[in-house]
């Protein structure tokens, strides 16, 4: 174990393939050992380059309408060549699919051949949830709320959803989705209308509106469209009241607003069009009704209730944030073996108690929700994650060792490995007691500084950083 | 004129009369003043206590009133610990502000006067020992003396050498007793366990009263131990006064150069968390005796 890491830099792959959109970036990480000379190491990401980004491409899709995975290699296999990347040199990465593509039969399916495909440890998420975190990442909207100390929202607007994600002083407080994007109604070359989403249809059939599959598409009437979609953007972020098609347009859950939205950035393809329009630009030059989504967002009250500002990327925001943001590192005084390493799509198992706040067994406790994870009588692999306790006493490190041996008897049993990850720094400790108490052979990782709840999944990479910290990715459901 | 006079003879008598009847009432009061006195008294032992205005961490004391984004400030706060926020009475500080520092700079300095507590140092089964310093006073105005073991420390090192471990632990007061009370029971098992998993052998851990970092040199060269763990009080501030640095060198010998130990300072509650600073420095030591160097050398390889 090498002690005396001041830097590295690290390759890191995002890929988006999205409703309308597919697209590629390469990001160098930068760690840095921010620890004085007399100081135990304290590893950091103090940097995030994007070294390449690569076209904008059309997401290929079948003629049955799935995604064309053929096609979608061919775009992958021709940007590593052309940045000159080798896949063995990205040490990290993450596949996203969003919007409407993450509903096409094969998505799944796609996702979990292409993290294999473009790198080692390239990882797959979705969820519509995670989608709004990453691309409000990727706008850099986070630092322009840590920056301002205010609660900043971006709204992420594709060609299938708007994902909003809401952050107070750098972190996500809100995160929700919308069935509003630019290319919910299509068009061919002749602006005739091809393609029309089922809860767009019962907009217009409830406005009486003059839009239908196989007319001239009529930029009047769209207008009055996209004049509807844009208010359950303003009611979304609450400038207006909800109307009767909110909760229809909803992806999800509702996102309720903890608090009000002070600063606002708008990022995804139609975003571009948002702060870059031109006069006389034809607004059917997409085929979709992108243009004139974006012109109605740009008259609407948002503009005059909020504060709008110009986030870093636009149409890249979901990229970049899965290329640049996905992937974070553990503390640097952990315990771990590094041939059970990496390991991928871990579901954790989150221990809402503190030892010492509640006087419930933690054991118990452990042991019931572990249960939850057994498939006709077979033990599924599980993390366990809790907060811990700030500088914890030896005695209360031991405590919780044998209460995560005791609860984890039914992982021990199944041979699987103990993965625990906990907030506060106290994982090496832990991890020496547990090893002490099990015996040194058994598999073990145990991880601090990482921020893991129940649902989530989890993956954990080789060591970097000279073998002082581990790559982690802390993913949401994927799929619902 | 007459009846200026008059008027003044009036008030002055006035005057006289009324400073007579205050003094008879002031001598009544005194009178009924021991009564009053022992009541005060009784009722002051049940009621009253003093505001102890350490209890809250300095991180999270905010004293700017009507503050414009206090949510903000407390977040910026929290990367530092100095007193940031504390606000003022015109140009001074707040009363509340400057009795805490007042308090804070008693504890830095019950910290380097104070001796670490019997109980605490019999519980950890420590072997004790003494610098040549005759007393806590001679140590502080002579710091050489606290390099060197008495006399009868260096019998007791003697006896107790175990030849052949790879590991010695020794605890010093250095110029924090509490940073001993408050860390060495945490510190010492995480670092034995540490040591133990990693297969290293250490010996019963020493407590030195009145020492410093360099009498680990002299305990090296007595026991022969390969590695000798040193953790002494460090010299308090308004922000830690319980501060443990561990000096951690590779067969140590007296009058060594400084550059062979190598450092893991600021172990405290809010610091270098002690569990997790025992544990790292069981591997650091292992990394030593397979290296057979200590310091800047070991940091080059």
């Amino acid at each position: 174990m090498m002690k005396n890491f001041k830097r590295q830099e690290i390759l890191s792959v995002g890929i988006d393939i999205g409703t309308s959109t597919t697209q590629l970036i390469f990001s160098k990480i930068i760690l840095e050992n921010l620890a004085s000379s007399f100081n135990i190491a304290r590893i950091a990401i103090i940097g995030k380059d994007i070294m390449y980004r690569s076209k904008v491409y059309f997401t290929p899709l079948t003629l049955d309408d799935r995604i064309d995975l053929e096609n979608v290699i061919e775009i992958i296999d021709y940007e590593y060549k052309n940045a000159k990347i080798d896949k063995k040199d990205i040490a990290i990465g993450a596949v996203i699919i969003t919007g409407e593509t993450a509903r096409r039969a094969n998505a799944n399916e796609v996702l979990h051949k292409l993290s294999g495909y473009a790198g080692d440890f390239v990882v797959a998420t979705a969820g519509p949830d995670l989608e709004s975190i990453i691309s409000g990442k990727g706008a850099g909207t986070d630092k322009i709320s840590k920056d301002m100390n205010a609660v900043v929202a971006n709204i992420d607007i594709g060609g299938g959803t708007s994902n909003l994600a809401v952050f107070d002083h750098g972190e996500a407080i809100t995160a929700g989705c919308m069935d509003i994007g630019g290319r919910l109604i299509k068009l061919d070359e002749t602006k005739e209308i091809i393609y029309i989403n089922e809860k767009i249809k019962k907009i217009i059939e409830n406005e009486n509106l003059n839009i239908s599959i196989g007319k001239q598409a009529d930029e009047k009437e769209i207008s009055k469209l996209a004049k509807i979609m844009v208010r359950q953007i303003e009611a979304a972020v609450g400038v207006c009241p909800k109307d009767q098609y909110y909760n229809m347009m909803l992806t999800g859950k509702d996102m309720p607003l903890k608090k009000p939205i002070q600063y606002i950035t708008f990022s995804g393809g139609v975003a571009d069009v948002v702060y870059h329009q031109h006069d006389n630009e034809d607004v059917f030059k997409y085929q979709d009704i992108g243009v004139i989504l974006a012109h109605e967002i740009k008259h609407s009250i948002i503009f005059k209730e909020l504060h709008v500002m110009e986030p870093e990327e636009t149409i890249r925001a979901t990229v970049v944030g899965a290329g640049s943001h996905t992937a974070d590192i553990s503390g640097s005084t952990i315990e771990y073996d590094e041939s059970i390493l990496p390991i991928k799509n871990i579901p954790v198992v989150k221990i809402p108690t503190d030892l010492n706040k509640e006087k419930i067994d933690f054991d118990k406790e452990l042991a019931k929700r572990i249960e939850w994870f057994r498939i006709d009588g077979k033990q599924q692999k599980i993390a366990v994650s809790f907060e811990g306790t700030p500088s914890p006493s030896f005695k209360q490190v031991e405590a919780y060792a044998e209460q995560l041996i005791s609860g984890m008897k039914e992982v021990i049993n199944s041979k699987h490995p103990i993965i625990i990850l906990v907030e506060n720094d106290m994982a090496k400790a832990l991890g020496q007691t547990i090893r002490r108490m099990l015996g040194r052979k058994y598999p073990m990782i145990c991880i601090d500084s990482v921020k893991a709840g129940e649902g989530d999944y989890i993956d954990v990479g080789n060591p970097i950083a000279g073998g002082v910290v581990l790559p982690v990715i802390v993913k949401t459901l994927v799929f619902q | 004129m007459n009846n200026e006079e008059m008027l003044k003879d009036s008030i002055r008598e006035l005057i006289y009369n009324v400073i007579k009847e205050e003094q008879g009432k002031q001598e009544q009061i005194k009178i009924n003043a021991g009564v009053d006195e022992i009541k005060t008294c009784d009722n002051s032992t049940d009621d009253g206590f003093v505001e102890d205005v350490t209890v809250i961490s300095m991180q999270d004391t905010f004293c700017v009133p009507n503050a414009h984004d206090p949510e903000g400030y407390m977040k910026m706060k929290q990367s530092s610990s100095g007193r940031l926020g504390i606000w003022r009475a015109g140009p001074r500080p707040l009363s509340k502000a400057y009795v805490r520092f007042i308090a804070d700079h008693a504890a830095a300095q019950g910290a380097v006067w104070s001796e670490v507590d019997q109980d605490i140092i019999k519980e950890l089964g420590f072997i004790c020992l003494e610098s040549i310093s005759s007393s806590k006073a001679e140590y502080l105005k002579n710091p050489n003396t606290g390099k060197r073991l008495s006399p009868e420390s260096v019998e007791i090192v003697k006896q107790n050498a175990n030849k052949n471990v790879n590991v010695q632990i020794v605890f010093a007061d250095g110029l924090s007793s509490s940073a001993i009370e408050k860390n060495a029971k945490d510190v010492l098992p995480a670092l034995q366990q540490g040591l133990k998993s990693l297969g290293l052998t250490y010996a019963t851990p020493f407590f030195v009263t009145n020492g410093r970092v360099a009498v680990s040199e002299e305990i090296g060269e007595l026991s022969d131990a390969d590695v000798v763990v040193m953790l002494c009080g460090e010299r308090p501030g308004l922000n830690s006064q319980s501060s443990l640095g561990a000096y951690v060198a590779y067969k140590p010998t007296i009058g060594m150069e400084e550059s062979r130990r190598t450092v893991i300072s600021n172990i405290h509650r809010s610091g270098t968390v002690p569990v997790e600073a025992g544990a790292q420095i069981a591997e650091l030591c292992q990394s030593m005796i397979k290296h057979k160097i200590s310091g800047v050398e070991l940091k080059l390889i």
